[in-house]
């Protein structure tokens, strides 16, 4: 079962990044740690310093290919982390992490090896490539490596290092201003920032050898309003692969502005109804029920293990004409994308279904082989200490013609849902369920009255076929995907209408 | 490398500095094996380690983590953190716990771990798979089993003179098979851990776990949107436990963020509702000497016959609330600050066996699987999709899948009228099998 964690005026960049000069505290980090971060912004260097030369990765792709082995790979990882979190008007934590390591991996057949270590130390390094080698049972191999240069559409112009803490700290006060100042009844805001660089290297045995650097913002506000023993919390969420430039196009005082919105307006919201009847999902975020619902199963890991109700169904029609679904992690700086995938593939527009007939599924280096088909840039993993599965990056249902006001008009009795928590589904099966954190009645072609606790629940396969108004208005929303292990996606649909699905709220009638 | 040394030096730094700090380490080794149609799929080894550092400065506080022990890492981490915490904000919340004696030392480590062969632990993965997958014939293929363990250590100290440690071990067996019948595809699910490989589950019982589910549930189709009874098997039931102890976080009840908030003395469930959170339970999944903070942990009596008790306290709620740490302080790895969860938390068993529940029950639903999020701590709001089999008159009459389930958690606690006797401690929050008078059931 896989499920997401549940958990925007423009600003001049010299408005918030006044480095270090101006009395803030500067980054300490170990200098050499810093260097190595710092390189990638520099252009490509030979050796990165502190990082492994060519000829120890070689020696350890030797190692891991000394009991034979059909493929194996190096990767290696830094990553700076910072958190800071505001909760009742002050700073409430401050935080930095380093992540460092490298996993190995041998492939013998359909059989995956893997080892990881934290100690970077040639000897421990070749004692995990022997552990991770443990799965094979052949012929001793080896391989030479060449470095390639991968794209570069993910990057940070404004470097997450360079920025002093105290200019973050500010994002955090502006967004709890601006939720505060909205309405009087906003008793309580918290921010929660988190950035991250990470920086990676893999080396394989079909001679690959490449690096990247992601940069990644994660800014989310909650609102909190009471009023007459009522109460509710408000949240919303921005997030891009970008340095701290970023915020140009995103002030923090627009998502304390959502937030703040929609706690006000839930104030007042009655219990949701129950039973099944026509939605209209708000265009953004609202995808999440596609990557539930259709994308999971279009992993090319759960179609080899033919569990996934997609296994066998190429070049059917499993939707209406009008429906086409986009895996893309190229897109710059959303949250899903990166320039490579923590294989080493180039990132792509992956056509997954077009024109309501499936095209194709996702593919890691090890599905592709299986499969026969071309690695599409999905193989992703948490950390050093995660092998890759297949995953999604940035899915979306591109966009229609109608209006959606045209969708309410054309709704008698139905729900709006505007903005959710999350979803959940059984891949399976392709049950899958879908909780609403705001939503409204449609009645008589007009939305009317906000309802609070409704969950969607259906059947994937159904919900997709049951997509009869698809809205000119794409848009995306920033998640977090949890297949055992963590990935940052974004999800991406225009505001559509399901014809008919399950509602369950507490109210009955 | 000497880590005892290690945190002892590292936190002399700090007070040199003037601050205050609580350095958590941890230190394991894992393995992960996973199994599909009798073929190993994965093998995962490693070790790893990190520590995670609270830094308190004039009641500011930061949180510095790394996984490099080297000099010049845990310098530059001293210093960071040092410099951090001096931006943060002022809170008189900001408080570290003062050592207290450690009573109970449960029994959690099983020393067997390193005796145990590679091959055994994957033929025990192999065999529970055969097993799972030959239980039925409506069973077709198998979604893969996985056998895991890791032992460890952890070290959790601070400047008031807090210094603990302690070696766990953790052993867990999963599996999935699905069931086909005609277009429908339904897996059957299940998970059992142990601290000690011998009290790992038998592995028939596993197997059959999962089978049951499958089994019972394929084919399942929505009923009518209505209202009726709601019975929770052992698993499923684990939903409400999990809202309550949510509820309970004493730092969120104190932000009014709980729907237990104001209602300690008071009657929120019915006389068969006793939940109790249990630290020191020996062989427990969840049992430790000491919590996430190193105050010594307690077995309590949250709500005893529907009345709340109490609620759950790390040092910093403790503050907030003018009380004292109950051990409550979780940590969720070395790389979080510690906040607030629970033991072994568990419904307390009543007299009924599951069958007498399901055959006592008139209308309603047996639910089996539960998928979604739909429990809201902070409301008391519970909506969640749901499959499982539909009852008529005590019989079991067809599958039922797709419906949302959804009510108030104090109404659903109130409204808990049968508890059976088959509770097994197999993972940190578990429920024997209960049923709920009367719940909203969403289908078409």
């Amino acid at each position: 079962m896989f499920s997401f964690d549940f958990l925007k005026d423009i600003v001049t960049r010299r408005e918030f990044i006044r480095r270090g000069a101006s009395g803030g505290v500067t980054l300490v980090v170990a200098p050499p740690i810093l260097k190595a971060i710092l390189a990638a912004s520099q252009g490509a260097k030979e050796e990165i310093p502190g990082w492994l030369s060519k000829k120890e990765m070689e020696k350890l792709l030797k190692v891991a290919l000394s009991r034979g082995g059909d493929f194996a790979d190096v990767f290696l990882e830094r990553k700076l982390r910072r958190d800071i979190n505001m909760d009742e008007g002050r700073i409430n934590t401050v935080r930095f992490g380093i992540d460092q390591g490298v996993g190995i991996r041998v492939i013998k057949k359909d059989t995956t090896g893997y080892a990881f270590s934290d100690d970077l130390s040639m000897k421990k390094l070749k004692e995990t490539a022997r552990v991770a080698s443990e799965v094979a049972h052949s012929a001793a191999r080896s391989a030479s490596i060449s470095r390639s240069k991968p794209p570069h559409h993910v990057f940070a112009r404004i470097p997450l290092e360079s920025v002093a803490e105290s200019e973050k700290l500010d994002l955090l006060k502006r967004a709890d201003a601006a939720a505060r100042g909205y309405d009087s009844r906003i008793r309580n805001a918290s921010v929660d920032y988190h950035d991250e660089t990470r920086r990676i290297v893999i080396a394989n045995s079909k001679g690959v050898w490449i690096e990247d650097e992601r940069p990644i913002i994660y800014f989310t506000v909650w609102a909190q309003a009471s009023q007459n023993g009522k109460r509710h919390r408000g949240r919303s969420r921005r997030s891009g692969t970008k340095g701290i430039e970023f915020f140009e196009g995103h002030p923090p005082e627009e998502p304390a502005l959502t937030a703040a919105k929609e706690a006000i307006v839930m104030l007042d919201a009655e219990e949701a109804p129950s039973g099944e009847m026509p939605v209209v999902v708000e265009a953004g975020w609202g995808g999440v029920l596609f990557h539930e619902a259709v994308g999971h199963g279009l992993e090319g890991d759960l179609v080899q293990a033919k569990t996934s109700f997609y296994y066998g169904k190429l070049g059917e029609q499993v939707a209406s004409e009008h429906i086409n679904l986009v895996d893309e992690g190229s897109i710059p700086g959303l949250r899903g994308s990166a320039n490579i995938d923590d294989e080493g593939t180039a990132t792509q527009q992956n056509i997954l279904i077009e024109k309501g007939v499936l095209k194709g599924y996702m593919h890691s280096l090890l599905t592709a082989r299986q499969f026969g088909a071309k690695p599409t840039g999905n193989g992703r993993r948490e950390s050093y200490k995660h092998f890759p599965l297949v995953r999604m990056t940035n899915t979306y249902i591109m966009e229609g013609k109608t209006d959606p006001q045209d969708m309410f008009r054309a709704t008698k009795k139905g729900l709006y849902a505007k903005a959710f928590w999350g979803g959940v589904v059984d891949t399976a099966s392709g049950n899958f369920t879908f909780s609403v954190r705001e939503a409204y009645l449609i009645e008589d072609g007009k939305v009317t009255r906000p309802v609070r606790g409704a969950t969607l629940v259906g059947s994937g396969p159904e919900a997709l076929r049951s997509i009869d108004m698809l809205g000119n208005n794409l848009g995306f929303g920033p998640g977090t995907c949890g297949k055992g292990q963590w990935v940052p996606v974004t999800s991406g649909q225009p505001t559509l209408r399901l014809s008919k699905i399950t509602v369950g709220g507490t109210k009955s009638d | 490398m000497d880590y005892e040394a290690l945190v002892k030096d590292t936190l002399r730094k700090f007070k040199q500095a003037g601050a205050d700090a609580e350095i958590f380490l941890q230190t394991g080794d894992s393995l992960e094996i996973s199994v599909r149609d009798g073929n190993l799929e994965n093998l995962k080894q490693s070790g790893s380690k990190g520590m995670g550092v609270r830094v308190f400065y004039k009641k500011k506080m930061s949180f510095v983590d790394s996984t490099d022990f080297s000099k010049g890492a845990v310098d530059s981490l001293v210093e960071k953190g040092l410099s951090l915490a001096k931006m943060a904000g002022k809170d008189e919340y900001n408080v570290l716990p003062e050592p207290r004696e450690v009573t109970h030392r449960p029994e959690i480590y099983d020393p067997e771990i390193k005796r145990i062969p590679l091959d055994k632990k994957i033929e025990l993965a192999k065999e529970v798979e055969r097993r799972a997958l030959s239980y039925h014939p409506l069973i077709t293929k198998p979604e893969g089993c996985s056998y895991s363990d890791n032992s460890g250590k952890v070290i959790v100290a601070n400047t008031l003179g807090i210094s603990e440690s302690y070696k766990a071990t953790y052993f867990h067996v999963e599996i999935g098979v699905i069931a086909e019948k005609g277009e429908s595809q339904q897996p059957g699910e299940y998970e059992t851990g142990s601290r000690f490989f011998s009290d790992l589950m038998d592995i028939q019982t596993i197997a059959e776990n999962a089978g049951r589910r499958a089994v019972a549930m394929v084919g399942g189709e929505p009923v009518k949107s209505q209202k009726a009874a709601v019975v929770f098997d052992r698993l499923t039931g684990e939903r409400l436990l999990d809202g309550v102890s949510r509820a309970l976080n004493g730092e969120q009840v104190a932000l009014e963020r709980s729907f237990l908030r104001g209602k300690i003395g008071e009657k929120i469930g019915s006389d068969l509702v006793t939940i109790v959170d249990d630290g020191i339970m020996n062989r427990g999944n969840a049992s430790r000497p000491v919590d996430g903070e190193g105050v010594p942990t307690q077995r309590r009596v949250i709500i005893e016959r529907g009345v709340l008790k109490g609620y759950f306290y790390n040092a910093r709620g403790a503050a907030r609330a003018k009380g004292k740490s109950t051990g409550s302080a979780a940590r969720w790895g070395y790389g979080q600050p510690p906040g607030i969860g629970h033991h072994n938390f568990y419904l307390v068993p009543g007299e009924l066996s599951s069958d007498e529940i399901i055959t006592g029950t008139k209308k309603g639903l047996y639910v089996f699987q539960t998928i979604g999020f739909g429990v809201d701590a902070e409301s008391g709001g519970f909506s969640v999709g749901a499959s499982g089999v539909w009852i008529v008159d005590g019989k079991v009459v067809g599958p039922v899948a797709r419906v949302a389930i959804a009510s108030h958690m104090l109404e659903m606690l109130k409204g808990i009228d049968a508890v059976a006797n088959d509770l097994i401690m197999d993972r940190s929050a578990a429920c024997p099998t209960f049923r709920i008078k009367e719940m909203t059931i969403g289908g078409i």
